[in-house]
């Protein structure tokens, strides 16, 4: 969870478009990993995060498409976080990221001045709004 | 369905030639209807037969079905050509109006059904310009094996049997003599002579096929598949409503998405291979449904087990059922695996939606409505429900076969889609359409963007990942082809077609369009055979897989490894032919000139690929070596 936190904190403190992406990139990886090992934990949830994991890879992918996404060799790979918490909590925690996420992608994009950069922060954030739809708690 | 075709068709037939109706019987209405019908039956037979009755002269390798389907279809040709001079003797037909006598208008009816199926199981089926047979949807080789030959020949024979005396009983209505002038030319017409020949044929007809019979009688299987074999038009799409659809709608609405995803993978399956559109994300979405599908379908066949117990009279056992949820659970895992594999490979395109993502869609909702007793369920987190009851879920007998069924369609088609995916991602592998990220590759690779071209051993795994999930779904299958057989289910006709398809790929020296365990598609991951190799697969064989193992990077030792493979294959070839061809004094010429091709392709082959491989050893290799370093940033359409 202090993993989790932490990417959060990143991606609050990014400043501008390239620091967004990155930031993005690692906090789809992140819910991808997170996703996969939750699946099991539940029955009820396994179709949600099955499905959220692909969102999150389609949304890595998408950044990849970015022009002003910077090189990425070197960068940590995370493992992913150990299932301390339930099922249902870490579904609370990845949709908020998500949410979180989708909020800096969309503003990213509006404030982008290459289409190919707006293009891809925008598919980026349908893929982390789809993520957070996903793993959103029901209203009752 | 053939069989509501096939049965109207029959019952018109027994009233036709029923004691009773016979009073009103009119020649010149009675016997244009019988000929109508006549023909029918012959083409029928016609159909089935592989050759004409010259050829079957000196032919030696027909079985006794295919023999008696020649010799049956001449002698009905050949009745309903003395119908038809019968009918020249007895003068024209009724003016338009006239009623005509029931007995006509029941073997009109007869002949119009008889046709009707038969247009039916043509939709199967389309011939190309040159006369050559083309399987039009994955029904294909059942409509063309063994089972369905025998059971519609067997139909035949019983309407031969039943039509016979009927023609003989005309004879008494038909005058003995006509005589006709035309173009001051006069003709001496028998009609009675006439009618007898005809039932005379439409005896030997019956004579034919009933050798046929005793050597080897008709099935029950037979028929089953039979009457089971759908027209080759998908359904109409029913897409999942906000409103609750009872557990009989649902597994209705199932079925038909199976349906309609078998026939848009069958059709889909040329283009799949080359199709840039086929991409990575829309083969994950794909695996990720058929992973969350076969949970689903463990889930209720969980709960069906668990009502097994407590109906009367099912004819399955809870053990049985907790086998087929058990190998639900291999197959989730092994689509997992595929899913998980999609996490690290990429192709040049995002994904978008496509007629089969949405068909995997609608099943996968419905499955989920079905564990789940929420009519608005969908995988969604906000939308979960309480569990059905297994009481709710299979309240009796007929819903709990409703409910197999559903799952057992589920399982063939995801099956089928496997086979699909598998061969689409190696044409992908071969055409350098897989990346990788970067990061993802060994220390060492200085690639100055977020995709690389993916290596072997990534592609291999690939493959692997896709031979499981074919392998892992075809067991499901037919754990349910079992089930399915034994209670009766609605899908039992995907069971006998899986059986006669597969052996009717045997006999054609080909695949199945049926994905089966014996299927050339079973291939075991890791002993890899040898008929996979850089010249038939252009993925590595057996030898080469090995070598690469054991991180070996030396290009000679690895081009040794593709020419033992590649020699391998080729030696088995041979062993293969050998088996299969010597008859005595025929020429191998085609065959030998086969071998000394290869042996030119291999001679002309260069180092084998690989991310081992430099530049210049890549661009020596035959086929494509994957994208140049400047295109190795994927593209964004």
């Amino acid at each position: 969870m202090n993993q989790i936190k932490l990417i959060h904190q990143r991606l609050a403190d990014a400043d501008g478009l390239a620091a967004v992406l990155v930031a993005g990139w690692e906090i789809f990886e992140l819910i991808a990993a997170s996703a996969s090992v939750s699946a099991d934990e539940s029955p009820d949830l396994y179709p949600a995060f099955t499905f959220a994991r692909g969102a999150a890879v389609s949304g890595r992918n998408a950044i990849a498409f970015a022009p002003s996404v910077r090189p990425l060799s070197g960068t940590v790979v995370h493992d992913p976080p150990k299932p301390a918490v339930g099922a249902d909590e870490m579904a609370d925690v990845l949709s908020a990221l998500a949410s979180a996420l989708s909020v800096r992608l969309r503003e990213s994009a509006r404030l982008a001045d290459d289409g190919a950069d707006r293009s891809a922060c925008e598919n980026a954030a349908s893929e982390a709004e789809r993520i957070a739809g996903l793993l959103a708690r029901g209203i009752s | 369905m053939f069989g509501d075709f096939l049965g109207t068709g029959r019952k018109h037939l027994e009233a036709a030639v029923a004691d009773g109706d016979l009073q009103g019987a009119d020649l010149p209405d009675v016997v244009p209807a019988l000929r109508r019908l006549v023909t029918v039956m012959s083409l029928c037979l016609e159909d089935l037969a592989p050759c004409d009755e010259i050829e079957a002269t000196v032919r030696t390798d027909l079985t006794v079905w295919e023999r008696a389907v020649i010799d049956a279809g001449t002698a009905l040709q050949i009745a309903a050509d003395c119908l038809r001079r019968s009918m020249t003797a007895t003068g024209p037909g009724q003016p338009a109006g006239h009623r005509a006598p029931p007995a006509a208008r029941h073997l009109a009816d007869a002949a119009a059904r008889l046709t009707t199926g038969r247009d039916l199981l043509h939709t199967h089926l389309v011939l190309d310009p040159d006369g050559v047979s083309h399987d039009q949807s994955e029904w294909a080789a059942a409509v063309t094996s063994l089972p369905v030959m025998r059971g519609i020949a067997g139909e035949v024979a019983d309407w031969s049997a039943r039509l016979a005396p009927f023609t003989a009983w005309l004879t008494g209505l038909a005058p003995p003599h006509i005589s006709r002038h035309r173009a001051d030319r006069s003709f001496a017409l028998s009609p009675r002579e006439e009618l007898a020949s005809a039932s005379q044929w439409l005896r030997a007809a019956g004579a034919a096929l009933g050798q046929a019979l005793d050597a080897d009688a008709v099935q029950p299987a037979d028929l089953q598949l039979l009457y089971g074999i759908p027209a080759a038009v998908p359904p109409q799409r029913l897409p999942p409503g906000p409103g609750g659809e009872s557990v009989v709608e649902l597994c209705r609405g199932i079925t038909v998405s199976a349906s309609r995803l078998r026939a848009l993978v069958h059709r889909g399956r040329d283009r799949a291979i080359w199709s840039p559109d086929v991409t990575s994300g829309g083969w994950q979405w794909m695996a990720q449904a058929a992973a969350v599908t076969s949970h689903l379908s463990e889930l209720a066949l969980r709960s069906l087990a668990a009502r097994a117990g407590q109906l009367d009279g099912l004819g399955v056992t809870d053990q049985r059922m907790s086998r087929a949820a058990e190998s639900m659970v291999g197959m989730r895992e092994a689509w997992q695996r595929v899913d998980l594999m999609w996490n690290t490979i990429v192709t040049e395109r995002r994904s978008r939606p496509t007629p089969a993502m949405t068909e995997a869609g609608d099943l996968l909702l419905r499955m989920g409505r079905l564990v789940w007793a929420s009519p608005q369920w969908t995988p969604a987190r906000a939308h979960r429900g309480p569990r059905r009851t297994p009481a709710a879920l299979a309240p009796r007998p007929a819903v709990f076969t409703a409910v197999v069924s559903a799952a057992h369609q589920a399982a063939d088609a995801l099956a089928r889609m496997a086979v699909i995916d598998l061969a689409s991602v190696q044409a992908a592998a071969r055409n350098g359409r897989l990346y990788v990220p970067t990061r993802s590759l060994p220390e060492g690779y200085n690639v100055p963007r977020a995709f690389a071209p993916a290596l072997t051993e990534t592609v291999l795994e690939a493959q692997d990942a896709y031979y499981d999930a074919v392998g892992a779904s075809i067991r499901a299958a037919r754990d349910l082809d079992e089930i399915a057989i034994a209670i009766a289910a609605p899908s039992k006709t995907l069971a006998l077609a899986r059986t006669a398809a597969a052996v009717q790929a045997r006999r054609r020296g080909g695949y199945s369009t049926w994905p089966d365990e014996d299927s050339s598609y079973q291939q075991p991951g890791v002993g890899v055979a040898f008929k996979h190799s850089r010249a038939s697969t252009g993925l590595p064989g057996p030898v080469e897989r090995a070598v690469r193992a054991r991180r070996a990077d030396d290009p000679v030792l690895l081009l040794r490894a593709v020419a033992i493979d590649n020699a391998a294959r080729q030696l088995i070839g041979l062993a293969d032919n050998e088996s299969a061809l010597p008859e005595p004094g025929v020429e191998v010429g085609a065959s030998g000139a086969g071998y000394s091709h290869d042996a030119v392709q291999l001679a002309a082959q260069s180092f084998p690929e690989g991310a081992v491989l430099n530049s210049s050893a890549r661009a020596s290799v035959g086929r494509s070596p994957g994208p140049p370093p400047d295109r190795a940033h994927p593209r964004q359409r």
